[in-house]
């Protein structure tokens, strides 16, 4: 046994013998509210260290859920239980309508976003008060009731509740990273792009978490009002949703146990500073103060240690930091290799079947007035000097653009409006010109990652841990992907540790666990070695044996000719030739783009002239 | 009154806050587009410039100091905030710069507090005499000021970021970083003007503002706000979007806080807010623009 687990098992000791060791020398609420606020900065640090989601409304949830659990109980006379589970189904779904324009504008909305919420809820928990009762708050809310136990009077059960509450988020937060849904979020904060490509849908699971840290809140809401039995506006102002996001930031934002760690002692310092603020600052503006420390906490925090406090303890209790992020079930290597990957059902319909495409950026029309045709089982290759608007026909092929006229049919179905996660599910996967990979997943995971259209575990069943099986089975499969493309020996190395020819290879793999039935490669031959492109080669016409379209955009002429069974030129967006390699290799205008005009003139007079001119020059 | 005597007030009452907080929103656009940060702190820089005009003012300073003084006053912050705050941390992810101005705003705001304490201060009009009458709507003189100024710095803005080195510059950095660095143009000191043009436009707006209203040290929270809520309306990046969002909020937070108990005014805004930004997302759905241009270049 560790030093880890004894520490947590001598932490769990001490929470359950807490109110014995207090017993009458201090009283239980300040544990209890440390407990509510882990349960807050649990739901904002898995919004904020995840999602890459600042939330400042955590107040407000957490006052929506207190009011509401009171209003039902008191106003309608509803069951406890239920009324705290109205209460989380109200937070969640104003966190989904809220959260909806603001995840899909992508941008940093959402704190200002949440800060308005705040000042809202404020408004309204004040102002209207015949629902409400105003500052003057709303009393007789009855306590929760539990089978045996009958009604919970007093702190010592409540308390007991939150904190199995808070071991229960810790182990749901625990669960969701290791997960097909933890994975996902890991590739929305690495790159949006090649989520959105292997079909992952960045604002869906954006909205979850907020949904699900609101509704956290909530239930810390619901707890707080039928311990207090009485609510009132104050305490779920815009300086709580601030002391919760210090919380989170101390502790460490992408460690869930850092959140608990940074309740406690911003809960200590604020019970400290209530006490001693008010003798040094009269005139009541203490809270104000007490907001300042924060602003001062957070600024050294960032600066002085971004990654937060838990990082630190837990190299001392010799944890790998790792640990509480993203960190896949380790098998055995030597049982990777038993699933075989199901080939994918050949296409019948042209692949793709572009025509009128156009693309302009400002005043560049990056891709002009093309159409082009792929059969099902081609190798097709797209190539043309820089800026020929390559990669931009790869990017309106996979939806991450759109083009501006023109019509785009894939496998016989049009495309052109569909976004990129849903073109992704088409069977279309894809590499980049610069991998995008996962740098903080393993290898392993990040071809896992390939496989998220045909794994099902969604938030709920993540959230529970009721993946196993789907889990080992995805392990086995990629285990065969990675023995193909001979990274096995790094299975269980962070995507970061690769060399640059590995990083290639990891993204073939990752798409090719999509079980793509057409295959966009983007230049995957640049930055190899020469005995690496002889093997790329060779294993673009495996891939194609097996029923799988190529569409590859490559600078590597002698490859292309070698692999290809027809090749697009492309010049300044315009098809300036397309046929088998042996008829473009000769055509004038390829030439005339690649080599300039002159060297276009050479070549089409034939090699008898050249011998000519060079004998006349002589 | 009459029906559209009223009307006519309300409006007129709108552009007038309407300007304010097209100043405080221009503000928000420079900082992000230049140093991608979500500036929570903006509303202090107007709260810096409220507080120390009104001082100035009650120890007998004119007008025509009191103004350049308090907005000079509020650039030097914005240029210190910078380099404290935003510099350090410049590389780091739009997380932690967002974690940053919210300390900033925290931290500001307490140093506002311990100087001028919680007692509202006040400013006198720049120019005295009665309301005017215009197309029916009474105005303050004050109010003449505001547009007065606001306009006057808004066509300085506008010529400074069309006809200027420094101006276009900072439109380059907005656009497309690597490239403006590859073209000699230092990331940083377009940072550092970007925030002290912001700190200027802030402080700008809370002495104008002072008169009409009061000044205090925790006024800057809503008025950054809504300045913000304007400028959302310009995804954070168009100038003139800016502008045209944060009079049209003006206007319609006046109309409807014509309708609703004074005690729910500051709600109005994020009404305006989650109109704006669904607005905007269904306009994103609809042109399809669900992985932006910029971000494919990352």
């Amino acid at each position: 046994m560790n030093r880890a687990w004894f520490l947590r098992g001598c932490g769990l000791l001490l929470l359950l013998l807490l109110p014995w060791i207090l017993r009458d020398r201090l009283s239980l609420t300040v544990p209890f509210v440390i407990g509510l606020h882990a349960i807050l900065a649990l739901g904002l640090a898995l919004l904020a260290g995840q999602a890459g989601q600042v939330s400042l409304g955590q107040a407000a949830f957490y006052g929506i859920g207190a009011y509401t659990a009171a209003l039902l109980t008191v106003r309608l006379g509803w069951d406890p239980w239920l009324a705290l589970g109205m209460a989380v189904l109200v937070a969640a779904s104003l966190a989904y309508v809220l959260g909806a324009p603001v995840m899909v504008l992508r941008g940093h909305y959402l704190v200002l976003g949440t800060l308005a919420l705040n000042v809202v809820v404020e408004v309204i928990l004040r102002n209207w008060q015949s629902l409400t009762g105003g500052a003057n708050g709303l009393s007789g809310v009855p306590p929760l009731h539990l089978g045996p136990f009958g009604a919970l009077r007093g702190t010592l059960p409540y308390y007991y509740l939150v904190w199995g509450l808070v071991l229960a988020s810790l182990w749901l937060g625990h669960n969701l990273l290791r997960s097909r849904v933890g994975r996902a979020l890991a590739a929305i904060r690495a790159s949006e792009v090649a989520a959105v490509s292997l079909g992952i849908p960045p604002v869906r699971y954006k909205l979850q978490l907020f949904a699900y840290s609101a509704g956290c809140a909530a239930v810390a809401g619901g707890l707080y009002a039928y311990e207090l039995g009485f609510v009132s506006p104050s305490p779920f102002g815009f300086e709580l949703s601030i002391a919760i996001l210090v919380m989170g930031v101390l502790g460490g934002i992408h460690h869930l146990p850092g959140a608990v760690l940074g309740a406690a002692i911003v809960t200590l310092l604020r019970e400290l500073l209530r006490s001693l603020l008010p003798q040094f600052f009269r005139g009541g503006a203490s809270a104000e103060y007490e907001a300042v420390v924060y602003g001062l906490l957070l600024a050294a925090a960032v600066i002085g240690a971004p990654t937060g406090l838990w990082p630190l303890l837990a190299r001392w209790t010799r944890r790998p930091s790792q640990e509480s992020r993203v960190q896949p079930a380790q098998p055995p290597l030597w049982r990777l290799n038993q699933v075989p990957v199901d080939p994918p059902e050949p296409a019948r319909d042209p692949v793709v079947k572009a025509q009128s495409l156009t693309k302009r950026f400002g005043g560049l029309v990056a891709v002009d007035d093309l159409s082009f045709t792929v059969s099902p089982g081609e190798i097709y290759a797209i190539i043309g000097p820089n800026g020929a608007g390559k990669t931009t026909v790869l990017n309106l092929i996979t939806g991450l653009l759109r083009p501006n006229s023109g019509s785009l049919v894939l496998f016989g179905s049009p495309v052109h409006m569909l976004p990129p996660e849903r073109i992704a599910s088409l069977g279309v996967a894809r590499t980049f010109q610069t991998p995008r990979v996962v740098w903080d997943l393993t290898v392993l995971d990040n071809v896992r990652l390939g496989m998220h259209l045909h794994l099902q575990a969604g938030f709920f069943t993540s959230l529970l841990g009721l993946n196993h099986e789907e889990e080992a089975s995805s392990v086995r499969q990629a285990g065969v992907l990675l023995e193909r493309l001979g990274l096995v020996p790094h299975a269980h190395e962070i995507a970061a540790n690769l060399p640059f020819g590995s990083l290639r290879l990891l993204e073939l793999a990752r798409a090719l666990a999509l079980r793509p039935r057409l295959l966009l490669l983007d230049e995957p031959a640049s930055g190899l070695s020469r005995e690496q492109r002889m093997e790329l080669a060779r294993l673009i016409q495996e891939i194609r044996a097996e029923g799988v379209t190529v569409v590859l955009v490559e600078h590597d002429v002698e490859m292309v000719l070698q692999v290809a069974d027809r090749v697009l030129v492309l010049h300044q967006g315009r098809r300036i030739a397309e046929g088998p390699p042996s008829v473009v290799r000769s055509h004038p205008e390829v030439i005339s783009a690649y080599l300039g005009p002159a060297a276009a003139e050479i070549a089409t007079a034939g090699p008898k002239d050249l011998r000519g001119n060079r004998r006349a020059q002589a | 009154m009459s029906l559209g005597q009223q009307l006519a007030q309300f409006i007129a009452a709108g552009i007038v806050n309407g300007a304010i907080y097209a100043l405080l929103g221009l503000g928000l656009v420079v900082i992000y587009s230049v140093t991608r940060a979500v500036n929570v702190a903006q509303g202090e820089f107007a709260a810096l410039g409220a507080l120390l005009a009104a001082t100035l003012a009650s120890a007998g300073w004119p007008v025509e100091a009191v103004l350049p003084v308090g907005t000079a006053a509020s650039a030097l912050l914005g240029l210190l905030a910078y380099l404290g705050g935003i510099r350090p941390v410049r590389t780091a992810s739009p997380l932690v710069l967002i974690i940053v101005t919210l300390a900033m705003h925290l931290t500001l705001k307490g140093l506002l507090l311990l100087v001028w304490g919680t007692d509202p201060y006040t400013l006198p009009p720049f120019s005295q005499g009665a309301p005017l009458r215009i197309l029916g709507a009474v105005l303050a003189r004050q109010s003449l000021w505001i547009l007065g100024t606001a306009g006057v710095a808004l066509m300085i803005l506008y010529g400074f970021f069309g006809y200027t080195l420094y101006g276009k510059a900072l439109r380059a950095c907005a656009i497309n970083d690597l490239a403006a660095r590859l073209m000699g143009i230092r990331p940083q000191a377009m940072g550092a003007i970007a925030w002290t043009l912001a700190g200027a436009l802030g402080g700008l707006a809370g002495v104008l503002i002072t008169p009409l209203t009061l000044a205090t040290y925790d006024m800057g929270l809503m008025l950054g706000l809504k300045g913000f809520v304007g400028a959302v309306a310009a995804g954070l990046t168009s100038y003139p979007l800016a502008v045209l969002g944060c009079l049209l909020f003006g206007i319609v937070e006046s109309l409807v806080a014509g309708l609703l108990p004074s005690g729910y005014r500051d709600a109005i805004a994020f009404g305006v807010l989650v109109v704006a930004l669904l607005t905007r997302a269904v306009l994103a759905l609809r042109q399809g623009v669900l992985v932006g241009e910029e971000v494919l270049s990352e």
